[in-house]
């Protein structure tokens, strides 16, 4: 039940807020407005501005816990349930916030959910792997103006990384896909393919529709085989 | 008893085979695939007339003709790219056929002419598949 209240704030405060209450609540808290603008200026500039420096010393305490959630991510990635975009929420809410007593379920509030939203855009206006060094250079201003705002800067900071890692995975997924298994049928496709597209194999094009039980069923023990061994 | 099986086989392909033209059910794909493997396997000894084992080969190369023509519209009917092959193939085939079967004397004193119309209707069909 807790958890469902937190996903269902979370996902409320993140989509119905407008502009002009977000700059009433930015108003009251120095570390939100320094953030908002931070994340801001970061999603204007170009990759290339974001220096190595910044890239290398990177000391997000949440980095090395979030080796224990990235299985539960992939796991999640690969079973669809999650999309690049605010579905990471509902996987953040459920499994993060519960495992981390630091972090507490009250800072979600309007003021952490319009850095949410800003964290979102960064996400979803950019790609991959522009935004894996954007959100890096996000955690690294946390993790520097720290002092500023403990309530919010745990939360965030927790947002940020497991977003990162999602992203991370995600396209590792996706490179990967070229060498996943592949099924019987898109096997058995691809050959077909690949024997239309052939433009000097008339005899052979001939050959196979002539013998074609033969050849189906070696192309269909072949792909069988591949299909078994990978 | 045999050629009223075969007759039965060939006019329920023949119509799914008209069809699966114009139609896209997965049934017709079933009808076609089943009358595929039974051309290709009992092909030889249902289309032929006689009770003689003579020729066999040549009623072979008529039922996997027949075969082969059920498998083309399968594959148009899935747009797998190797129709095209197929269609023309097939077209030889058939016609090949049908010079075997008016070529051997004792293929051509039974069951010739139902045979070579049998023949005649699945290339009109092919060459259907080809223009559209």
């Amino acid at each position: 039940m807790k958890k469902l209240v937190i996903f269902v704030l979370l996902t409320l405060i993140c989509f119905n807020f407008s502009c002009e209450k977000d700059n009433k609540y930015l108003a009251f808290d120095p570390f939100i407005v320094s953030l908002v603008s931070f994340i801001e200026d970061l999603d204007n500039c170009p990759i290339e501005s974001i220096s190595s420096e910044e890239y290398f010393n990177y000391a997000n305490p949440l980095e090395n816990l979030m080796m224990v959630y990235d299985h539960k991510l992939i796991k999640s990635i690969r079973s669809n349930e999650i999309q690049k975009g605010t579905d990471i929420q509902n996987i953040f809410s459920e499994e993060f916030l519960s495992s981390f007593p630091s972090i507490k379920p009250e800072s979600i509030n309007s003021e952490t959910s319009i850095i949410i939203k800003k964290i979102n855009k960064v996400l979803i206006s950019n790609d991959n792997k522009d935004c894996i060094p954007r959100l890096k250079k996000i955690e690294n201003f946390i993790v520097r103006n720290k002092k500023l705002n403990e309530d919010y800067s745990d939360l965030l900071l927790g947002y940020s990384t497991f977003l990162r890692h999602a992203v991370i995975i995600h396209e590792e997924f996706d490179v990967s896909k070229d060498d996943e298994d592949i099924t019987w049928k898109e096997c058995m496709t691809e050959k077909a393919n690949q024997l239309a597209d052939c433009k000097n194999c008339y005899v052979e094009k001939a050959y196979f529709a002539l013998s074609w039980p033969l050849s189906l069923s070696i192309w269909a023990i072949d792909c069988g085989i591949a299909s078994l061994i990978d | 008893m045999k050629n009223q099986v075969e007759r039965i086989i060939f006019i329920v392909a023949l119509i799914a085979s008209v069809l699966i033209l114009f139609m896209d059910f997965t049934f017709l794909s079933v009808i076609l695939g089943i009358s595929c493997l039974v051309y290709l396997v009992l092909g030889w000894y249902l289309l032929n007339p006689a009770k003689t084992r003579r020729f066999n080969f040549v009623y072979f190369w008529i039922g996997y003709s027949f075969s082969t023509v059920f498998l083309t519209l399968i594959l148009v009917n899935y747009e797998v790219q190797l129709f095209k092959i197929f269609q023309y193939t097939v077209l030889a085939m058939l016609l090949l056929s049908i010079i075997l079967m008016a070529s051997v004397r004792k293929v051509r004193e039974k069951g010739l002419v139902e045979n070579i119309l049998k023949t005649l209707l699945l290339i009109a069909i092919d060459i259907i598949s080809i223009i559209i």
